[in-house]
């Protein structure tokens, strides 16, 4: 039998105070929620869940990870916080060591709940602070400004052993210098963990429909590289070592929720809009996706019991992919199981024999990593290795 | 039948433009072969893109009935010729079928470059030829300043050139009465063997393989056992008939008289242009000396933007060509665009033509690699090879010399524009020949390579005279010259389609030009990528496309993978899209559109 996969729950609460005109992310502004039938609904996906695991596997329910994303789960009633996590400890075999992270925003509002986050048992917190620049905040429709960050990062660093923080670059205007003083007050808060990503334009969003008419939200290909090296160097003269493209750590305080994705683990998505996967034998993978509408998604559960729009077995091509793209994320690398290097129908041989010259990627028996030269180049290398 | 006495047969020569159609049509009109409700603009040009242009493409018969001012009744048959130095090829056939010719100058332009072009292959086969002023009703018109300039630069005598209108009509009395009185009357015997001279074939949908004939001697009718004597084969004739100029069937063809028949021939390629047709029982003695075959001049391959209409484009050729056997097409692959046709043509024009056709007759979307001459190159071993297209050109360790054609090309031009003209031929490495002034209009005559003229000459002597100026030109002759073949390289890799064949001085910004199109083009990659232009193994011109320094997506957690997985699959489709250079990878729409700037 093969190595027991780890497991996380992965909880999505869909609901902001505002949306970001950058951001993708299911989430939606609501002002009235029914906080009964909201928590019965997680209930009820979440005992569905852990059954069907418990069907489809044979692995005794051991947990890692709890992870409240969003949406604002900062905003979540804690009420709901509270009973999902005791129906968790109902339903699974708790690691002694469990992460359970909260993603929270630095607005004032919201610092009052983390205490009481914490009495409960959350013991990571995860702040969406994005800048220190007030300019930057402003121009990304933030709520927030740089005094809230500083406020809430206080009150979190009395509470939390494990503090991280999400920062966006790459914005119009911002150069090396620019940067690097904002990196400079970063580093001071000194965070266990920070998240640096570059700014994307992604499709459905604000930013993106004022990019398709001509207006440039993002700075230039060569200026993004410049910043992304200088992420990496000055953080890493910090101690915060980059463990995956964008996700820099101090020692033992990577993300362990968001590793179980990199490393094609198990994980339990919850709520709407919420993805699942996990191994059921050796390359057989099961994977679920929930309703995005919050509407839908409660009144399917209230029905159903879950919320699933789609819920399926992977092709074994598809889970190859998946285990390729996500791994080479990792500074680290990955193990590719027997079964997929030793098939040479997902993996192009000539291309990964081309990026070992290149010196892009290092690859010895079974294990894979992209250097940091082929880092940059990822999307590329992704695409060729399987294509 | 009528007496031969009684039978005129005609062309109409003149530069393009200058209202040759029209006064075909106002001459039907006149002997009443069409009703006035019938009567559309310009019937004789039957494409949508002759009638568009205002150009004539195929040459056009038709038969009118005039009863002169003598009381007695002629038989006229009149053929409408292009205007096009691309269809000189017509021309001279049609011109073959007659006797005489009106040749139409336009009353306020004069004499432009195939006005001469084509009223010297008229007189080059003994026409007696009717000059006729047209568009008098404008206000510009200076029929006697005209009429100096046509005795000067063509040397008729004009002061008996007929003024007409041909769009209101004036002087169209006239011009019939000259053609029965001042042109020949066609000779030939009714009681010798059959000889008639197969003028044009063509496919019609409903009644097959169209004839045009212009009998010498002899009679053609139904039932008849003709023989082809180019190729000795026999066929029986189901049908003779004229067109009126609707098709009508009537019972014989006698001599001077000019028809179509219809004789179970299967393919217009049995139908041999310029053939003499003759009676299987009781054949002639002599046969008619026929046309020159019309050769291909100029090439370029065709290629479907989307490879799935690949067949379409096959047949879509193999129809056009039933019609019209002066272009020909073999298939051609490309590394770079894909499956194609290499094709042949009369001229730019001509291309342009099929080109157009091909979009609109048949939908297909095509892209076209840059014109390209004939070559003919020496080898090393005394053989002479033809060579349509560059990318076939052998090594040149192979070749003793390379040949190109070259044009006698002449130029009409309002003298103001006289100095830009020169320098445009000079630049072209042209040689002139002949120099003459007549009033503010000059005529140059150069010899020029005709690889030159390709490339963008028509545009460029167009927008430096404003349109003023008329170009009309003849193949005249191969001549060695110091040629190169210069490849577009990507990353080391030569792309086919973008080789070309230039002097070697200009090579270099050829080649430089280019690369920095496709500079351009091909978006950055993970690998830096070199643009090159070379002759052989020497590098003449380079360009670097850097590489793209990050292309990572920033956030991928549980909820991104599948549409990660997604994106994957579909840059997996696109990838049919994309040519391999060594380690990169081009779309091939970059090739496209160097190409499509390329036509500008």
């Amino acid at each position: 039998m093969p190595k027991q996969n780890k497991l996380g729950v992965y909880i999505h609460w869909p609901f902001c105070v505002s949306k970001c005109p950058y951001c993708d992310f299911n989430s939606h502004v609501e002002k009235d929620i029914d906080v009964e039938q909201w928590e019965f609904a997680y209930l009820s996906e979440l005992r569905w869940m852990a059954d069907i695991y418990r069907q489809k596997t044979q692995y005794p329910s051991v947990l890692h990870t709890v992870f409240f994303g969003g949406g604002t789960p900062s905003l979540m009633p804690v009420s709901i916080v509270e009973r999902i996590l005791e129906t968790i400890e109902e339903l699974f075999i708790l690691h002694p060591k469990i992460e359970v992270t909260v993603e929270a925003n630095p607005s004032s509002s919201e610092l009052d709940n983390l205490s009481a986050f914490k009495s409960i048992g959350v013991n990571r917190i995860s702040f969406g602070a994005q800048s220190l620049n007030t300019k930057t905040l402003n121009f990304l429709g933030r709520a927030h400004d740089t005094r809230d960050i500083y406020k809430a990062l206080d009150v979190a660093f009395g509470l939390f052993n494990q503090v991280s923080a999400d920062f966006i670059y790459g914005i119009p205007g911002q150069n090396i210098g620019s940067w690097e003083d904002e990196l400079s007050k970063i580093i001071k808060f000194d965070l266990t963990h920070i998240s640096a990503y570059q700014l994307t334009i992604e499709p459905g969003t604000q930013f993106y429909s004022r990019s398709k008419k001509g207006e440039k939200l993002t700075c230039d290909d060569d200026t993004i590289a410049d910043l992304y090296d200088l992420t990496t160097n000055v953080l890493s003269s910090h101690g915060y070592e980059i463990y995956e493209i964008s996700n820099y750590a101090r020692l033992n305080s990577q993300c362990q929720h968001n590793l179980l994705y990199w490393n094609a683990q198990d994980w339990l998505g919850i709520g709407p809009g919420a993805h699942g996967r996990f191994t059921m034998t050796e390359n057989r993978r099961w994977h679920s996706q929930t309703r995005r509408s919050p509407d839908g998604w409660l009144s399917s559960v209230q029905k159903e019991q879950h919320g699933i729009e789609i819920q399926n077995e992977d092709y074994i091509s598809d889970f190859a992919k998946e285990i390729i793209v996500m791994g080479l994320r990792l500074t680290s690398g990955i193990e590719l199981p027997d079964w997929l290097i030793g098939k040479s129908d997902f993996i192009n041989l000539n291309w990964l024999d081309e990026f070992e010259k290149d010196g892009f990627i290092t690859f010895n028996k079974n294990h894979i990593r992209v250097t940091k030269n082929g880092r940059l180049h990822l999307n590329s290398i992704v695409s060729k290795l399987l294509n | 039948m009528s007496q031969l006495s009684h039978i005129r047969n005609f062309s109409i020569v003149a530069h393009i433009d200058h209202g040759k159609s029209t006064l075909a049509d106002r001459l039907i009109q006149f002997c009443g072969g069409l009703s006035e409700r019938e009567m559309s603009e310009q019937v004789l040009d039957n494409m949508d893109i002759e009638r568009e242009r205002g150009i004539t493409i195929k040459a056009q018969t038709v038969r009118l009935s005039y009863t002169a001012k003598n009381g007695q009744v002629y038989q006229l048959n009149l053929m409408d010729t292009p205007g096009h130095v691309d269809f000189g090829y017509e021309v001279s056939r049609s011109l073959a079928a007659c006797e005489g010719s009106l040749l139409v100058v336009d009353a306020s332009q004069g004499v432009e470059a195939q006005t001469l072009a084509n009223v010297y292959k008229a007189i080059d086969v003994d026409h007696e030829i009717v000059v006729v002023l047209n568009k008098m009703d404008l206000p510009s018109a200076e029929p006697d300043r005209i009429k100096a300039q046509i005795e000067e630069v063509v040397g008729l005598p004009a002061d008996e050139a007929i003024a007409i209108s041909a769009k209101t009509g004036l002087g169209i009395d006239e011009v019939l009465e000259a053609l029965v009185h001042d042109l020949a009357p066609p000779e030939g015997n009714r009681e010798a063997p059959l000889k008639a001279l197969l003028v044009d074939s063509w496919y019609d949908a409903y009644l097959g393989v169209m004839t045009l004939v212009r009998v010498r001697d002899g009679v053609l009718k139904k039932g008849m056992k003709i023989r082809m004597c180019a190729t000795g084969a026999t066929h029986t004739i189901e049908r003779v008939g004229i067109f009126g100029p609707k098709a009508t069937i009537i019972d014989e063809l006698g001599p001077g008289e000019v028809g179509f028949i219809n004789a179970g021939v299967k393919t217009v390629s049995d139908a041999k242009v310029g053939d003499t047709i003759t009676d299987d029982r009781r054949p002639c003695e002599e046969i008619l000396p026929g046309f020159k075959p019309s050769v291909p001049v100029v090439f370029c391959g065709l290629f479907p933007i989307d490879s799935a209409d690949f067949p379409e484009l096959r047949s879509a050729l193999e129809k056009l060509s039933l019609n019209d056997s002066s272009f020909s097409f073999e298939a051609e692959t490309s590394a770079a665009i894909g499956f194609g046709f290499r094709c042949g043509f009369l001229g730019l024009l001509h291309m342009e033509v099929i080109r157009e056709r091909l979009n609109r007759e048949f939908g297909l979307e095509l892209i076209s690699t840059a014109p390209s001459v004939v070559y003919e190159i020496e080898l090393t071993d005394g053989k002479v090879e033809k060579l349509h297209n560059p990318a076939d050109m052998p090594e040149v360790t192979k070749i003793n010399n390379l040949s190109e054609p070259w044009i006698t090309a002449t130029i009409m031009t309002p003298d103001e524009y006289l100095g830009p003209v020169l320098s445009l031929c000079t630049e072209r490495r042209g040689e002139q020949i002949d120099l003459t002034y007549t009033g503010t209009r000059a005529m140059v005559v150069y010899r020029l390579p005709l690889n030159e003229v390709v490339f963008d000459f028509y545009d460029k002597l167009k927008s430096i005279t404003r349109g003023y100026a008329s170009f009309d030109y003849q193949i005249a002759d191969y001549k060695v010259g110091d040629l190169v073949k210069v490849s577009i390289l990507v990353n080391g890799d030569p792309v086919d389609a973008l080789s070309m064949i230039v002097h070697r001085e200009q090579a270099e910004i050829r080649g430089r030009a280019i690369c920095l199109r496709l500079k351009d083009l091909i978006p950055r990659q993970m690998y830096k990528v070199a643009l090159q232009a070379a002759i052989g193994g020497k590098v003449i011109a380079r360009e670097t496309i850097a590489a793209l320094r990050k292309d990572v997506t920033a956030k991928c957690y549980g909820g991104d993978v599948s549409r990660k997985r997604k994106l994957l699959d579909k840059q997996k489709e696109g990838k049919k899209r994309m040519r391999q250079f060594g380690k990169v990878d081009i779309p091939q729409n970059a090739f496209f559109e160097a190409l499509k700037m390329g036509d500008n």
